[in-house]
C-alpha cells in the first residue's frame, strides 16, 4: 500500500501499545454501533462482543507483527470487518441475515474496502497455514509449538526425550514439509 | 520446486548448520532469487503461525483489556437496563403527544393526497409522505431520507434510514419509515423484522406497525397472515377502518 497513511492509524498504535485509554476510545465510538447492526441481524448482545474482540485482534496482530498501515479511517474499517465476519459467522449456523449489501451499512470509501480485503486476506492465509499445520505429525506439531514459544532446544529435548542434535534435525524436517504442504494447498486452491 | 533445496532453508532458519556450510549457503542465497523467494515465504509462514500458535505475554495482555471492555460496553448495559428503561419511558411518554400529531398530520395529509395506485398493498397503503420534525444530530439525513421518500424514491431513502437506523434502533418513527421503505424494496421479511419489534413496543406507530406488516403479507399474496394481523388492529385505533375494509376484500 503506497498510498498516505491516515491518521486514525493512531488506533493501531494505541492496540499495539496496550492503550488503555486510546482503546477505550474505540469501544466508546464503535461498540454501540456494531451491538445494533449484529442484533439486528439476529446475533445476541454476546455475539456482537466476540465479533467486535476477534476483529480487533485481528487488526492488532497486524499490525503489531505485519506493520499494518491504514489508509482509511479506523470506524468505517472496523465496522466493516466485523459485519463481513458476522456475515460468516450466520452463513455457518444458517441464521438469515437482515441485511447483506455492504453498501447498505454506511457511506465507505474505497480505501476502506481495500484495508478491510487486506485485512482479511492475510486472515484467510493465516487460517490456511493453521489448518496445514494441523495435519502434521503429533512430534512435528510438538516440537514446532516448542520452539515457537521460544522455549531452551535443550530444555525442549529434555522434556521430549530426544538429543539436542535430533531435535535441530528434526525441527528443520519438520518445518520443510510445513511448507511443503503450504505451498501444496495454495496451487489447489 | 525442489524439495531438497527446501529443507537447506529450514536447516539455515533454524540454525542447524555448520558455520562453513552457512556462509556457502548465504554465498549463494546473494544470486539466487528463488531461493530468496524461498525464505521469504519461509518467514512469511513461520511468522504468520507463530502469531497464532505462541501468542506472546503482550498479546495476552491485550486480549485482556478487549475483554476487560467488552464486559463493561456490550454485557454491563443490560445490568442497568431497568434504570435506562424507567427514564426511557417518562421521555416517550412526552414524546407520544408529539408522535401522535405527527401520525395526525401524516394522516390527514394521506386523506387529501391519496394518491393510491393499483393492487391491493398500493390502494391500502398508508404514510406514503414522511415528515421530519426537529430531530436534533441527524436532522440532515432524515430531512433528506424524508425528501427521497416523499418523491417515492425508496431505495435512495431506504440506504439512508438504515444507516440511521444502525445507529437509532429504537426510533419508532424512523423504524416505521424505514421499514416501509424495505417493503418497496421488496425486503418483506427484514421489514417484518423491524415492524414486529415496533408492534411489540408501547409507541404510537404500534398499531400502524401492526397494519404495515399485514400489507406486507398482502404484497406476498399471502392472505392468511394478512387477515392475522389485521385482526390485531383494535377498534377506535386510526388505521381501525382501513384494517376492517381491507380484511373483507381478502
Amino acid at each position: 500500500m503506497a498510498k498516505k497513511i491516515h491518521s486514525d492509524q493512531r488506533y493501531l498504535v494505541g492496540l499495539v501499545n496496550n492503550d488503555t485509554v486510546v482503546i477505550n476510545e474505540i469501544y466508546k465510538n464503535c461498540s454501540g454501533k456494531i451491538k445494533s447492526w449484529i442484533n439486528f441481524n439476529n446475533g445476541s448482545d454476546d455475539d456482537a462482543a466476540d465479533i467486535f474482540q476477534e476483529g480487533l485482534m485481528d487488526v492488532y496482530r497486524q499490525a503489531k507483527y505485519k506493520s499494518l498501515e491504514l489508509t482509511c479511517p479506523f470506524e468505517p474499517f472496523i465496522l466493516l470487518i466485523c459485519k463481513r465476519k458476522w456475515l460468516n459467522e450466520i452463513k455457518k449456523r444458517a441464521i438469515l441475515p437482515v441485511t447483506n449489501n455492504e453498501d447498505d451499512l454506511l457511506h465507505i470509501g474505497e480505501d476502506t474496502f481495500a484495508n478491510a480485503d487486506y485485512l482479511q486476506s492475510q486472515e484467510q492465509q493465516s487460517q490456511l497455514f493453521l489448518k496445514v499445520f494441523e495435519k502434521l505429525g503429533e512430534r512435528c506439531k510438538e516440537i514446532i509449538t516448542w520452539s515457537m514459544r521460544g522455549e531452551a532446544q535443550e530444555k525442549v529435548a529434555e522434556s521430549l526425550g530426544v538429543t539436542y542434535g535430533y531435535l535441530r534435525k528434526k525441527k528443520s524436517e519438520c518445518m520443510a514439509s510445513l511448507i511443503m504442504m503450504v505451498k501444496a494447498n495454495k496451487i489447489e486452491e | 520446486m525442489n524439495e531438497e533445496k527446501l529443507l537447506t532453508v529450514a536447516r539455515y532458519l533454524e540454525g542447524d548448520m555448520e558455520l562453513q556450510e552457512k556462509q556457502e549457503f548465504e554465498a549463494q542465497l546473494e544470486k539466487d532469487t528463488e531461493l530468496q523467494n524461498l525464505v521469504a515465504e519461509y518467514n512469511d509462514v513461520h511468522e504468520t503461525l507463530k502469531i497464532k500458535i505462541a501468542p506472546s505475554v503482550a498479546d495476552k495482555k491485550v486480549a485482556a483489556t478487549l475483554s476487560d471492555l467488552n464486559q463493561k460496553y456490550f454485557k454491563e448495559t443490560r445490568q442497568i437496563e431497568p434504570v435506562v428503561e424507567n427514564e426511557v419511558k417518562v421521555v416517550s411518554f412526552k414524546s407520544y403527544l408529539k408522535w401522535i400529531s405527527v401520525a395526525a398530520v401524516l394522516v390527514l395529509g394521506l386523506f387529501v393526497w391519496a394518491p393510491w395506485s393499483s393492487g391491493l398493498y398500493g390502494k391500502y397503503a398508508i404514510s406514503r409522505q414522511m415528515s421530519v420534525a426537529e430531530r436534533g444530530d441527524s436532522a440532515g439525513a432524515l430531512a433528506k431520507a424524508a425528501e427521497l421518500y416523499n418523491a417515492g424514491d425508496y431505495d435512495k431513502a431506504r440506504k439512508i434510514m438504515q444507516k440511521e437506523y444502525m445507529s437509532n434502533p429504537q426510533d419508532p418513527l424512523l423504524s416505521y419509515y424505514f421499514s416501509i421503505t424495505l417493503i418497496e424494496n421488496s425486503q418483506e421479511h427484514e421489514a417484518r423484522t423491524v415492524l414486529a419489534k415496533l408492534y411489540e413496543g408501547e409507541s404510537a406507530f404500534k398499531y400502524d406497525a401492526a397494519y404495515y406488516i399485514a400489507l406486507s403479507y398482502v404484497k406476498q399474496d399471502n392472505k392468511k397472515d394478512a387477515l392475522n394481523w389485521l385482526s390485531k388492529i383494535p377498534e377506535g385505533t386510526a388505521n381501525y377502518e382501513k384494517a376492517k375494509e381491507l380484511s373483507s376484500k381478502l
